[in-house]
């Protein structure tokens, strides 16, 4: 019971004195309605420098499913690398990694390039910006025996939580200099016609600048599906979906 | 009871996935998001240009994917950011002439979302400037750019249809909640 004597019962107001409050009155005071905003955690004194260092997660689990790829392309190795920014930490799984080889099936219907290949990552972060994106890479062997990057793409994974599935369009590299320079990289004394271009750094394809300066041709897609479920972001003040719970 | 009331934010974060239904091969895209007075770039860059993309002729869809990551401080609703898309086409000679412009709003419920804008761009006026414009690829382009952002007169100038943009959006909006916005429409 809360003491009258000691003038917690102020001109001002009724619980003037915080240290005073029982704690059965004060709950039976949260949940009448008419209190349900003032006492919300969602408008409670929220100041970020004053809260304890804490992050919230996405994770990441999916698989690359298949790949459609017209012409003679065949024999692809299937590699996916999540890139994202600098504020983002990996707490959980790993970052890149290669599938097999897969060959289009023998019959005349069998067109697709299945890999069927699991990935599962945990990022912990403390902003929204430099969301993870998936970058798909698919090499195939030279004649020399050596790995040929065939086809590149990326995409941002989906900031809503669910399950998706996302066709990424795959470009493969164009002969000219602009793009070798944009690479940086390149292998001297290359007997194809294309050239043969290593990607060491996956980033380059993920990021936006200096893509005006390439020239690239569309050939063919591969089809990711993936679930995210996120952790703390509503705690934060992120919304990320439109359905409130 | 005192509350620091934090300022809203917005991210969008996705793709300018590609085009269709324009009648050219090669496209390349400069696209800009706009904002209104009381909006601040937090970080991110709010403009880019693509890849110049050669599309097979079998192909009905040109791809360009390009990716953005743009986060905003909001006082105000007015000037939710606006996309602003400017189509550029190839000849086989080389020439860069414009293919279409284009503005959308970016939705306002978070989540992900699939934009497409409509593409169109000024006609050639008179008929020899229609056949200067087929034959020789000459294409009047905007100088003022500025109209097509507000919705002041567009002096009833002739503007045909081209092709559509598409752009895969991811809205995350923060604190908006604080201050009495319901930006939801399921509950």
């Amino acid at each position: 019971m809360v003491d009258q004597s000691k003038g917690a019962f102020d001109a001002d107001g009724m619980f003037a004195d915080e240290d005073n409050i029982d704690d059965e009155l004060a709950v039976g005071e949260k949940l009448k309605e008419e209190n349900y905003y003032k006492y919300h955690e969602n408008v409670a004194n929220y100041d970020p420098r004053g809260q304890p260092y804490s992050y919230f997660y996405i994770t990441i689990m999916g698989q690359v499913e298949f790949g459609e790829f017209g012409g003679e392309l065949d024999g692809l190795q299937v590699h996916y690398a999540f890139v994202a920014g600098e504020d983002w930490g990996v707490s959980d799984g790993v970052a890149m990694s290669s599938g097999q080889y897969g060959f289009k099936g023998q019959g005349s219907k069998l067109k697709k390039i299945i890999w069927n290949l699991p990935f599962e990552i945990t990022y912990r972060t403390m902003t929204p910006f430099g969301w993870p994106q998936i970058v798909i890479y698919c090499t195939s062997k030279d004649t020399k025996g050596e790995d040929k990057v065939e086809a590149y793409g990326s995409i941002h994974v989906p900031i809503q939580p669910g399950m998706h599935k996302k066709a990424i369009r795959m470009f493969s590299p164009l002969e000219s200099n602009s793009f070798y320079e944009f690479f940086g990289f390149f292998k001297e004394g290359s007997s194809s016609n294309k050239g043969t271009v290593h990607l060491d750094a996956p980033e380059l394809i993920a990021r936006a600048d200096g893509r005006e300066v390439s020239r690239v041709k569309a050939g063919g897609k591969v089809t990711v599906s993936m679930q995210i479920t996120q952790r703390n972001m509503e705690r934060h003040g992120y919304i990320t979906t439109n359905n409130k719970k | 009871m005192s509350q620091i009331i934090n300022t809203p934010q917005v991210h969008l974060i996705g793709e300018v996935k590609g085009a269709y239904g324009f009648e050219t091969d090669r496209l390349f895209c400069k696209f800009n998001v706009r904002v209104g007075h009381n909006w601040t770039l937090l970080s991110g860059k709010d403009a880019g240009e693509t890849y110049e993309e050669i599309k097979e002729e079998t192909e009905e869809y040109i791809i360009w994917d390009h990716p953005f990551d743009i986060h905003y401080k909001a006082k105000t609703i007015r000037g939710w950011p606006k996309f602003f898309v400017e189509v550029w086409q190839i000849d086989s000679e080389g020439r860069y002439s414009i293919s279409g412009y284009g503005i959308a709003t970016v939705p306002f419920t978070p989540g992900q979302h699939k934009m497409q804008i409509k593409c169109w761009r000024p006609r050639p006026q008179g008929f020899w400037k229609r056949v200067a414009s087929r034959i020789l690829g000459i294409q009047p382009e905007l100088q003022f750019k500025d109209m097509l952002l507000s919705s002041a007169e567009r002096f009833g100038f002739e503007a045909e249809t081209t092709g559509t943009v598409e752009i895969d959006v991811g809205v995350i909006v923060k604190d908006f909640q604080l201050h009495g916005v319901e930006l939801y429409t399921e509950i």
